[in-house]
Order: C-alpha cells, then sequence, then structure tokens
C-alpha cells in the first residue's frame, strides 16, 4: 500500500499542534521552529503530489478509503482524493502556510498552534470526498480562525471574530440539512458517487432548487458574494497579519472550491437556473467592492473590499460555462491567494514597525523604504492584473470566457478592471511618493532581512506564474473541463426542451 | 418472589441497598469519616450496578438470546434500552459522586442525607426506564422526583435552593397530577396497566379513540415538565439555579436520560403510529422547546441560567427525533433510527452538561460557584487546559465539529429527515446556529477578555478536575469514533421495535 499522502498532507500540522501545545512560554524558539519545519514538510508532501499528479487521469487521485462510521444502510467513509482543482487548493495553502507562520513569528505560542490546526482544517476540506467528512473539516477549521482572530485580533476583535462564525455558521447548518438530504436520498455521503448520481436520479426540480441554495448560500457566505461580504471587512482588519494572510488566502477559496466540487456538479440544472443572479451579484461585487475600496483609508480595509471584487471575478468566470471562463476563475483563486496574501504580509510589515496602517499615515515611503516600496510595486501590479505578472491570465481568462454567455456583465466586470487600476495606484501613490509626511516615518528602515524570508518567495511565485500560467493551468484543466461539461449538459438539456 | 424478578431490578436494587448503608452510616459513624464513607458506600453500590448491567449485555453475545428479561408479572423488563439507559445513569451518578467529593466537601449535608437521595433517585430513573406498566411507571416517577425534591433544597440557609426546592415540588407535583390523570384515562379506554396491553389493546381499534389520544397527550405534558420542554420549561433555570450545582449537574443529565426512555418506551411500545394526536403535541412541543430554549439563553449574564435554558434546547433536539416517530408509521428501519438517535444523543449529552456544570464548580472563586459570565474573563490565562475543556464543551453544546455534539445532532436530524420533518430540522438547525452565539459568550471571556480583579479561583482537587477532564475526553471520543455507542443504541431501539 501506498504512503497515505493526503491523510499525512493534512494531519501532520495538528499532531504537531497537539505535541506542540503543552510546551510554556519559554520554548517559544521550539515551537515555532517546529511549526515552520512541518509546514515546511507539508509543503514538499504537497510539491510530491504535484509532481506526481496525472494531468491525464480522470479519477480522482492520490485515494484514501476507510469505512469510518457505519450508519446501517449509511456508511460514511474517510475518503480522501484529490483532482486537479483540489491539488492546486491544496499546493496553495501549503505555500502560504510556511509563509505565514514564518510572519508570526513574534506571536505567542497558542497563535502558532492554532494556526498549525487550522493547515489541518484547511487541507482535510480540500482533499474530503466524503460530504461528512468535509462537512467536518470544513466547520472544525472555523474554530482555530475564530480564535486567531479573537485572541489575537485588533481592538474590535471580539466582534468581528463572532461575527464571522455566527454568518459562516448560519450558512453552513443549512447546509448540513441538504448534506443529510441528499445523503439518504442517494443513500452515499461520497462525492463521486453523487456526483454521478444526484443529477440522474430524477429529484423534483423545486427540491433541486431548494438544495443548490442551501449549499449556494453557505458558499457565497465564504466566497463572499454580495450581499454577504458584510463579515469580511470587519474579519480582515481585525485579524492579525497571518490570519488575514490564510483568511483572504484560503479560506475564502472554500467558497468558491464549494460551487466546483459540490453545489454544480450536485445540481447543475439548478445551477443554470440561479445562474443569471449569481452572475448580476458577482458583478455587483466586482463594482461594489471596487468603489468601496476606493474611499477606504485604512490599507487592509481597501484589501479586504479589493477581495470582494476579485472573488466576483472568480464566480464570473465559474459560472461562465465555457473551459476558459471557468479555467480562469480557478487560475484567478490562485492568483488572489498570493496577491491578496502578498498584501496582507507587506501591510504586515509596516503595521508592526509603526503600528499603523491607515494611508495618512504614510507618504514618501518610496525614499525611506526602497526595497519595500518595489515588492509592493509588484504585488500592487498583480493586483491590477498587469501583463507578465499572474493577476492578468486569470482576468483575462474570465473575461474572455463569460463574454460569449453574458456580455452584459462582462463589460461591466470590464469597467471593475479599471477601478482596481484606480484604486491600487492611488493606494502606492499615496504611500509611496511625494515628500515624507511624518517625520517620524523617516528613521523605520528599509524591510529586514527576516521579513525577506517570507516576502520573496511569494514575489517570485507571483512573477513565475505570470510568465508560466500553464503550470496552474496544465493541472487543473481536466477537473475544471468535467465541471463544465456537468454545467452546460443540462443547459443544453433545458434549452432543447424549450425548442420542442 | 423469584430470582428471576430479583435480577431485573438489580441494577437499581443495587443502589437502594447502598442508599440505606449510607443513611445508617450517618448514624453510626464519627461525623469526620462519614463522607469518605458514604463515598465508599456510593461508589461500591454503582460498581455492583455496573457489573449487573455489563453481565446482562455480554450474555447475548454467548447464547444469542434476547436479553430482555421480565420480573415481577411483567411489571418490569431488563431489555436493551433498560440497559444502555442505566449505563447513562450510573455514569452521570457516578461523575456526579465523584465531583461531590470536592463539591459537597465539609458541608453538613453530605455526611449522610446527600449520597443516600442522590442513589435513591438515581434508582427511581433506572426503575423508570424499564417500567412496563403505569403503576410501576408512577412510582418510579415519583421515588426519582422526591429525591430530587430533597437534594435541590439541600442547603436549607440558602434562600435560593429553599425557593428552587419549593418550585419544583409544586411543579413536579402538578406534573405529576398530569401524569396520573391520563393514565387513568388510557386505563379507561383499554382496560389494562400493561403498557404493550395496551399497545394490543389500540391496535385492535376497538378502544375509544379520543380517550387514548387524549391519555397519551397527557402523559407527553407530563413527562415534558419532567425533561424541560417549553412551554413546560419555567421551573428549569430558577431550580437550576438555585439547587447546588453539583445536584444541578446531576439532575440536567440523568432526568433528562430516565424521562426520555420512559417517553421512549411508551411511544413504541404502546403509542406507535396508532396515537393520533400526540404526535402534533410533540411536534409544536419541540419547535417550541429548540426556537424557545435557544432564545432565552442568549440574553442570560449567569452562565448556570445559561446551561439551564441550554438543556432546555437540548430537550427540544431530542424531541425532534423523537416526533420523528409519528411520521415514520410502520417503518421498524426509520422508527429504530430515530429512537436510536435520541438515545445517543441522551448518552453524548450526559457527559459535555455534565462537564459543563462540573466546570462552574471548578472555576468558582471563594465560597460560590462560578455563575456570572464575567466570573470566567481572563481564566484561560491562569488554567489553559481546564479552559480548554470548557471550549470543548461550549462547542460540543453547540454542535461544531469534530465533537460528540456536532455527531449527535447529525443523528437525530438525519433521522428528522429521512422521516421527512423538514420543518423540525430547519427549526433544530438554525436556532443551533443562534446557540453558538450564547456558547461562545463563555469562551470569548476565558480567551479573549482580560483578567478580572477579586478573588482567585478556589483551589479544587483532584476530584472536579477528573470529572471535567473524564467529560471532555468522552466529548471527543463519543464524536471521533463513535460507531460501537452507535451500535448500542440501536440494539437498545431494537428490543422496542422489530
Amino acid at each position: 500500500m501506498a504512503a497515505p499522502l493526503l491523510t499525512l498532507i493534512t494531519f501532520l500540522p495538528a499532531a504537531a499542534g497537539l505535541l506542540l501545545a503543552p510546551l510554556k512560554a519559554e520554548k517559544a524558539a521550539v515551537v515555532r521552529w517546529t511549526a515552520l519545519g512541518v509546514s515546511l514538510l507539508v509543503l514538499g508532501l504537497a510539491a510530491f503530489a504535484w509532481v506526481g499528479f496525472d494531468s491525464k487521469q480522470e479519477a480522482m487521485q492520490f485515494p484514501e478509503d476507510h469505512l469510518w462510521i457505519v450508519l446501517r444502510d449509511v456508511r460514511i467513509h474517510y475518503t480522501m482524493g484529490v483532482d486537479g482543482i483540489s491539488l492546486a487548493m491544496i499546493a496553495l495553502t501549503a505555500f502560504l502556510m510556511p509563509l505565514a507562520i514564518r510572519a508570526s513569528w513574534k506571536q505567542p505560542n497558542g497563535f502558532i498552534i492554532a494556526l498549525l490546526f487550522l493547515e489541518t482544517g484547511m487541507m482535510g476540506a480540500f482533499c474530503a470526498l466524503d460530504l461528512f467528512l468535509f462537512y467536518v473539516f470544513w466547520e472544525a477549521m472555523l474554530i482555530p480562525m475564530y480564535l486567531l482572530i479573537g485572541i489575537w485580533g485588533g481592538p474590535r476583535r471580539i466582534y468581528a471574530s463572532v461575527k464571522f462564525i455566527l454568518y459562516t455558521i448560519v450558512g453552513s447548518v443549512l447546509m448540513l440539512a441538504a448534506i443529510l438530504y441528499v445523503g439518504i436520498q442517494a443513500e452515499t455521503f461520497d462525492v463521486v458517487k453523487l456526483q454521478q448520481k444526484l443529477p440522474e436520479m430524477g429529484l423534483e426540480s423545486h427540491v433541486q432548487h431548494l438544495l443548490f441554495l442551501a449549499f449556494a448560500l453557505s458558499f457565497a457566505i465564504k466566497v463572499p458574494l454580495f450581499p454577504f461580504h458584510t463579515w469580511l471587512p470587519d474579519a480582515h482588519v481585525e485579524a492579525p497579519t497571518a490570519g488575514s494572510v490564510i483568511l483572504a488566502g484560503v479560506l475564502l477559496k472554500m467558497g468558491t472550491y464549494g460551487f466546483l466540487r459540490f453545489a454544480i456538479p450536485f445540481f447543475p440544472e439548478a445551477a443554470n437556473h440561479y445562474t443569471p443572479m449569481i452572475i448580476a451579484l458577482s458583478t455587483i461585487g466586482i463594482i461594489y467592492g471596487s468603489l468601496m475600496a476606493m474611499a477606504q483609508s485604512d490599507i487592509k480595509k481597501l484589501v479586504a473590499y479589493s477581495s470582494v471584487a476579485h472573488l466576483g471575478f472568480c464566480m464570473l468566470g465559474i459560472f461562465s460555462g465555457s473551459l476558459q471562463g471557468a479555467q480562469g476563475g480557478v487560475l484567478q483563486m490562485v492568483n488572489h491567494g498570493l496577491s491578496t496574501g502578498a498584501l496582507f504580509l507587506l501591510v504586515g510589515v509596516i503595521y508592526e514597525k509603526t503600528h499603523r496602517r491607515g494611508v495618512d499615515d504614510f507618504g514618501g515611503m518610496a525614499k525611506v523604504m526602497p526595497v519595500y516600496a518595489v515588492l509592493f510595486m509588484i504585488v500592487t501590479l498583480s493586483s491590477i492584473g498587469l501583463p507578465g505578472l499572474n493577476g492578468f491570465v486569470g482576468e483575462f481568462l474570465v473575461l474572455f470566457g463569460s463574454f460569449g454567455k453574458h456580455p452584459t456583465a462582462t463589460a461591466i466586470a470590464s469597467v471593475g478592471v479599471v477601478l482596481g487600476a484606480v484604486y491600487m495606484l492611488k493606494l502606492y501613490r499615496d504611500v509611496f511618493f511625494g515628500p515624507v509626511t511624518r517625520p517620524e516615518r523617516e528613521t523605520i528602515g528599509d524591510v529586514e532581512k527576516a521579513d525577506l524570508a517570507y516576502l520573496l518567495p511569494i514575489v517570485a511565485l507571483i512573477i513565475l506564474l505570470g510568465v508560466l500560467p500553464n503550470l496552474v493551468l496544465s493541472k487543473t484543466q481536466g477537473a475544471v473541463d468535467s465541471v463544465v461539461k456537468r454545467y452546460n449538459q443540462h443547459n443544453t438539456k433545458v434549452s432543447v426542451d424549450r425548442d420542442r | 418472589m423469584t430470582a428471576n424478578d430479583l435480577m431485573s431490578v438489580m441494577p437499581a436494587l443495587a443502589l437502594i441497598v447502598g442508599a440505606f448503608a449510607v443513611v445508617a452510616c450517618g448514624f453510626l459513624v464519627p461525623a469526620a469519616k462519614r463522607q469518605g464513607l458514604s463515598e465508599f458506600l456510593c461508589y461500591f453500590a454503582l460498581a455492583f450496578a455496573l457489573a449487573t448491567v455489563f453481565l446482562r449485555l455480554f450474555k447475548e453475545g454467548e447464547a444469542g438470546q434476547p436479553v430482555a428479561l421480565s420480573g415481577f408479572h411483567g411489571s418490569v423488563r431488563l431489555d436493551e434500552l433498560a440497559l444502555f439507559l442505566t449505563l447513562a445513569i450510573i455514569a452521570a451518578t457516578g461523575l456526579t459522586v465523584v465531583l461531590s467529593a470536592d463539591a459537597m466537601k465539609g458541608h453538613e449535608a453530605a455526611q449522610g442525607e446527600y449520597y443516600a437521595l442522590l442513589l435513591l433517585s438515581a434508582s427511581g430513573m433506572m426503575i423508570l426506564s424499564e417500567a412496563q406498566e403505569l403503576i410501576t411507571f408512577l412510582i418510579a416517577l415519583e421515588i426519582l422526583s422526591l429525591g430530587l425534591y430533597a437534594l435541590v433544597g439541600l442547603y436549607r440557609r440558602d434562600a435560593r435552593s429553599n425557593e428552587a426546592s419549593i418550585k419544583y415540588f409544586v411543579t413536579g407535583a402538578f406534573a405529576s397530577g398530569f401524569v396520573l390523570y391520563g393514565m387513568a384515562l388510557l386505563y379507561g379506554a383499554t382496560e389494562t396497566i400493561s403498557i404493550p396491553g395496551i399497545g394490543a389493546a389500540v391496535k385492535t381499534g376497538l378502544c375509544p379513540g379520543s380517550l387514548v389520544t387524549v391519555g397519551f397527550a397527557l402523559l407527553t405534558i407530563g413527562l415534558a415538565f419532567k425533561v424541560g420542554a417549553v412551554p413546560f420549561h419555567q421551573w428549569v433555570p430558577d431550580v437550576y439555579e438555585g439547587a447546588p450545582t453539583s445536584v444541578t449537574a446531576f439532575m440536567s443529565v440523568a432526568v433528562k436520560a430516565a424521562g426520555f426512555g420512559a417517553l421512549l418506551r411508551l411511544l413504541l411500545t404502546a403509542g406507535g403510529p396508532e396515537a393520533g394526536m400526540w404526535g402534533d403535541l410533540l411536534w409544536a412541543i419541540a419547535i417550541l422547546t429548540m426556537a424557545g430554549g435557544n432564545l432565552l439563553a442568549i440574553g442570560q449574564k449567569s452562565v448556570k441560567r445559561m446551561l439551564a435554558y441550554s438543556s432546555v434546547a437540548h430537550t427540544g433536539y431530542v424531541l425532534a427525533a423523537v416526533t420523528s416517530l409519528r411520521s415514520s408509521g410502520a417503518d421498524a428501519a426509520l422508527r429504530q433510527e430515530a429512537g436510536a438517535a435520541a438515545i445517543y444523543y441522551l448518552f453524548v449529552y450526559t457527559f459535555m452538561t455534565l462537564g459543563a456544570f462540573t466546570f462552574l464548580i471548578y472555576a468558582g472563586r471563594g465560597e460560590s460557584d462560578a455563575e456570572d459570565i464575567g466570573d470566567f474573563a481572563g481564566l484561560a490565562k491562569r488554567r489553559p487546559w481546564a479552559a480548554l475543556a470548557m471550549t470543548v464543551f461550549m462547542l460540543s453544546l453547540a454542535g461544531l465539529p469534530p465533537t460528540a455534539g456536532f455527531f449527535g445532532k447529525f443523528l437525530l436530524f438525519k433521522a428528522a429527515i429521512a422521516s421527512q420533518e423538514y420543518a423540525l430540522v430547519i427549526v433544530g438547525v438554525l436556532s443551533s446556529a443562534v446557540s453558538l452565539y450564547y456558547y461562545l459568550r463563555v469562551v470569548v471571556h476565558m480567551y479573549m477578555k482580560p483578567e478580572g480583579e477579586g478573588a482567585q479561583e478556589r483551589r479544587l482537587g483532584f476530584n472536579a478536575a477528573l470529572v471535567v477532564f473524564a467529560c471532555a475526553g468522552f466529548t471527543l471520543a463519543l464524536g471521533l469514533l463513535p460507531s460501537k455507542y452507535l451500535t448500542l443504541s440501536y440494539q437498545s431501539i431494537a428490543s422496542l421495535v422489530r
């Protein structure tokens, strides 16, 4: 039997967390280095999976399957496996986690341990191929994130953390009801079987719609799709740096991932039915997020609202019904994880130095922190979608793919691209150009070597993916294609029915 | 009286003998040694009861014969359901005795009557869970209640304790009236007091349907009082708050196990699909209890009251599964699923709630137990492990994975969906989302608020800590590896539904 690769990827961090938990505060160095080592080991395993992944194969890869709980007729399995989409998400998570840990070097032990448990939750949710198992990870992952925001966050941390977890839970519990219904009807919780079985089972149309909505609401809150986004700015602003990085980098992708893995393949007909609504909300999100970002004076809040806009693009691509658009959406998920993660890391650097993160608190920083300014420039341009950096390809594919079916929405979304450039460049101008507005900032010094350790890898990957987007696209192609096919199959069925 | 009769009530008998031994020790032993010896007698009686339960459970494995053992001309039946519930009651009583060594230390009442009443009340619960006949049913209900009335009022010089005792006694007596009246109607309609006999009579369709329906409805209301379901819950917060915390811990879990066991037995052997209106009544009570318990808990400042309302809410979740029995009709598989989910949840609930109440004792300051939410501020800094255990209880009560509370709710709602009780599930999941808010408030105070001023928490001994961590361990274990207990709860229901 091959080594249970995905189980290792998932549970190594939690195992390390359990071992480190009893250590006293004096052993901080041990905790940090062990955590970093484990997260790098997980990165290594993820890289191994990435290389070993066969893009041509259609089935789930690195499968693991054990009977977990016997419920008479319904059996709950511990089933794990990945396709291209989850592989990309696992790689993104594994990549961001060591950076987040390195960026939290001065945080107490509990913080680091919470990060490790968080990694287990996220990896598990991406690997799980059993609905019950997925749900366990999906909710379990909220707990460490809640603690990260609530214990180590900013001044309004309690409000933000409670809002975050309540929002998510309200969506989740309705999804739980839907999961139960689906599991009972299909007599299995196996995701792959459900993907084949559910569309063919002939569930009544209104039942399908309700189930789709239950799943979709939960994922839409996570994405977050306008108007379910109001938890996000609070959570992002109050979360500590590593929390924001993971929240924006990975947790939001859970929502889009959920649409790709569950909501669309399970209920393709309902997905088609609600596509206009979702496209409209995504487009509103793009414009609204951009406009809100323009109006912010807090850098973190600005980045948070930009996330609403960027995730709008992902959703637009996923629901475009074309391979290009969906591929672009998935690539954009990775891109957003990298560029927004990088932005939060960068904001974290100056916040550490000054304990300020208002746009007005800075000015002319390019003179004081030249290296920092260069890194920030690259990330800004990546977020805007400059050709040659990672953001461009994803955005282009999304717009290209969605234009065919949703020309109006695409046209409006393109305006969002321009708005994105406006607020990001305005931010850059205000913070870095002009004279140094505050004399006390003259002496804060450039970015330190310790910070470069986590900033350089992410900037390097941003450039790499800009030049070679196929690294990701080739892996995800097969999986995305099958989702798009499922989506379109039922689309044509509907239109054929109408023609008759 | 044959050996068979004795065997059929052996667990309860062990506790009764133990209780009298404790009382005797109160007379005969010098005051300084009383508590220690009483504890020892309790452990001994409970261990004996546990041994008899295990012996019966294992017997089945050998011969393949049914475990069920009838005694006293069929008025009690020690079957799998009774055995499993007895297990839960022994666990709850045992843990209460363990924590009482710390919680009741030096208290004058702890030198005799406290332990005796605990055991007597538990013996009533055991009999109730195996009662096959209405008179036995009522007597067992009264034994368990009388013990609890006295236990609630144990702190004779504390006005709140007295008030709680009176309130509990008056409402409890009122509820017993309902039960009795319901029994009278059932007897009038079916001419029998045997529960299976009533079931058989109802099946023939010859007895007057309206009398049967009203009889069942009154019985249901009486039991709803006992388990604290909305709108019969008004006594719960006051009594839970006024009673000594160790008694609250005991009654919040054990009474529910026994009460629901009796309700299940009643509905499965006598009620069944034929009984009409009680199903709708139960449905309404379940909805009200889930929504009401959770909404009322939001505003509570005292954690003890909050937990009281939360226990009302959890009654509602179990009722949701019990209610599913009405629409599962004659489908044995569905009925078994609903019953097993309820039983499993009661088992899970025992550990998480007992743990949470014990934590209140554990986190107490000076003479009093922790009650106000402010007492919890900054607790995680001073007692990180205990705070972690409390977090496990809170998350489990809220139904978050990977705890047992999640898996229990998963089963309950799954049973309800399988029986097509969608309204129950929607109300259930949404109100459990609401519940997260007030459970998290405890976590917020422990982890996120600065430490408060004032007296340090009292230093509690080994015993209370043992209960807290054992409960936390069970709460996690029942969530991650539930198969074994699940099988047991299926077996226990299968003894009634075939």
